[in-house]
């Protein structure tokens, strides 16, 4: 998938910009990061993305395709084209993992048999395979992010954004679910990282963006 | 860059992907559809019995707000099967002077059954009076006391025009004439208080209905209610769901089949309520109503009516979910 931002602006009804006069273009099968301080506007960027929110000035491109035409009713299927993974994980505690992973697939109205292979093919890529029947509660932090980016692969989308996956992890948890990333990147799935941890970000060697204060302040090098 | 070797591998393998997406979709079948429309069916009503205090109580709640107003339909129903009877017995009945002769109460008879809208004219002798009103009413003794018949000659006069709301003029005219016959000390019309009886029963019926109206009302804001919570509970899954690209339809089906259950459940219960309750007042009523020596039967809801109930009751049940869900799934975004 490929993402287009032109000089995109975001202020919220309370008066906050959060993001103004952004511009970057994400190239299909491309992976960047996404790096500045809290508040910098990477989480607005994100929302952007997904449609969680829309933009107040500017026009963001996804395969072309400006993302102001699309209506309400449009944005589930533009959501199943991108997986995304919240240092929150947002897993639901009253359903085992297997279910959890397979949320996406049943939203899409997938065929029940298609689920259980597809669930077990996204478990066994984050390494969880053996897990499908636990509890998120009864894993470990770093297990439970890799449910979530689980989920956000199972679908198989064509971008993948990840906000501050590796907030809660220690650094050899964090480069796992960094590599784990890259990996999905490597088959061709674009991924977008939001992180602050700019040790972390440098070593990986991509393409890296940096917002400062909602303005887009380095595009490039590799942090 | 550095990310050109592997963009051109990653486009192939996208374009896969996109392919493989568009498959899944075209896949899309009736029985698919109608298989995950069951299955959410089934979750719901799981997710209820997973509740049941409360379930149970929401049901009940609906099932008595709705006995009501099926209650009243049940006694207006039996109403108008008595009055369906009485309507057919309408008469003038002509109560004669009792110091009257036989002879001239029988000229008077003919006279009158020779009218162009009288149909008969039935003639009732002091003596038959008596033994009609021993009969009837169990007064024997006190009317064995009586040194005379202290009754009077009577006349039912049959008019030829059936008696419904729009001949009651003319029929209370044929009353008024025969009245003013100098043989005839009083008249008496049935259909007179047949007609309240109609005018009593027209209020009932509006009455019925506003209580319907009302009740139903309320059945929508509990089970609106109940959705609501049901929503706010899961909240976060709604988001999750939301997030992942679940369509508004997608995340309402189950909270519709929620209202549907509390609905259906609680007409049910209703009907049963119904049900009961006539067969706990039958006995009574048909030895009341065998007093009047009437040919009646207690009515309650029959097969038809209780699937109307249910089918009105899952309606408002779907109906006061859809409006509660629609409202609070707008509300939750992702933060």
């Amino acid at each position: 998938m490929e993402i287009e931002f032109q000089r995109v602006g975001k202020k919220y009804d309370s008066g906050q910009e959060a993001l103004s006069q952004v511009s970057f273009h994400l190239h299909e099968g491309e992976m960047a990061f996404l790096t500045g301080h809290s508040g910098a506007g990477k989480s607005t960027l994100m929302k952007l993305m997904m449609m969680i929110e829309r933009q107040t000035s500017g026009q963001i491109l996804v395969d072309g395709v400006d993302l102001r035409t699309l209506s309400r009713r449009a944005i589930p299927s533009h959501r199943r084209r991108v997986g995304v993974v919240f240092q929150n994980h947002q897993l639901l505690l009253d359903r085992s993992v297997f279910h959890n992973v397979a949320l996406p697939l049943q939203v899409s109205g997938a065929d029940p048999q298609q689920i259980g292979k597809r669930v077990r093919a996204a478990l066994d890529k984050v390494g969880l395979l053996g897990k499908e029947k636990y509890n998120p509660m009864a894993l470990s932090g770093g297990e439970q992010q890799r449910i979530g980016i689980a989920r956000a692969v199972v679908n198989k989308p064509q971008l993948l954004l990840a906000d501050e996956p590796t907030g809660n992890l220690d650094p050899k948890l964090s480069t796992e679910i960094m590599n784990l990333f890259q990996e999905f990147n490597r088959v061709g799935v674009t991924v977008l990282v939001a992180s602050h941890d700019l040790a972390l970000v440098a070593r990986m060697r991509h393409r890296v963006l940096t917002l400062n204060q909602g303005r887009m302040v380095n595009d490039g090098g590799f942090g | 860059m550095s990310q050109k070797p592997n963009q051109r591998g990653a486009t192939r393998e996208s374009i896969k992907v996109s392919k493989h997406q568009w498959s899944s979709r075209s896949s899309f079948s009736l029985s698919k559809y109608l298989l995950q429309h069951q299955a959410t069916l089934t979750e719901s009503f799981v997710r209820l019995v997973g509740y049941p205090l409360a379930s149970a109580m929401t049901i009940m709640v609906i099932a008595i707000a709705l006995s009501l107003p099926g209650g009243l339909y049940v006694l207006l129903k039996n109403v108008e099967s008595v009055t369906d009877q009485w309507e057919q017995q309408s008469v003038i009945t002509l109560y004669l002077f009792s110091q009257l002769e036989d002879t001239q109460a029988l000229a008077l008879s003919h006279r009158i059954s020779a009218q162009a809208d009288v149909a008969s004219v039935e003639y009732i002798s002091k003596e038959e009076g008596l033994r009609y009103f021993e009969r009837s009413s169990g007064y024997e003794q006190i009317l064995s006391s009586l040194s005379e018949n202290p009754l009077p000659i009577v006349l039912r006069v049959i008019p030829k025009q059936a008696v419904d709301l729009d001949s009651l003029a003319s029929l209370q005219a044929l009353r008024d004439g025969l009245a003013s016959q100098k043989e005839v000390e009083y008249a008496e019309l049935d259909a007179q208080w047949l007609q309240r009886l109609a005018n009593i029963l027209s209020f009932g019926q509006r009455f019925a209905y506003a209580l319907s109206i009302l009740l139903i009302v309320a059945v929508l804001l509990i089970v609106g209610n109940t959705i609501r919570m049901a929503v706010e509970s899961r909240r976060d899954e709604v988001m999750v769901m939301k997030l992942v690209g679940a369509t508004d339809a997608y995340i309402r089906r189950p909270f519709l089949y929620m209202g549907f259950w509390f609905g259906v459940l609680g007409g049910f219960f209703a009907s049963l309520c119904i049900l009961l309750l006539s067969w706990w007042v039958s006995a009574p009523v048909e030895r009341l109503i065998e007093l009047y020596q009437g040919g009646f039967q207690l009515q309650t809801f029959n097969a038809d009516e209780v699937v109307l109930c249910l089918t009105i009751s899952a309606l408002v049940g779907v109906i006061g979910a859809w409006i509660a869900v629609n409202r609070h799934i707008a509300n939750i975004e992702l933060q």
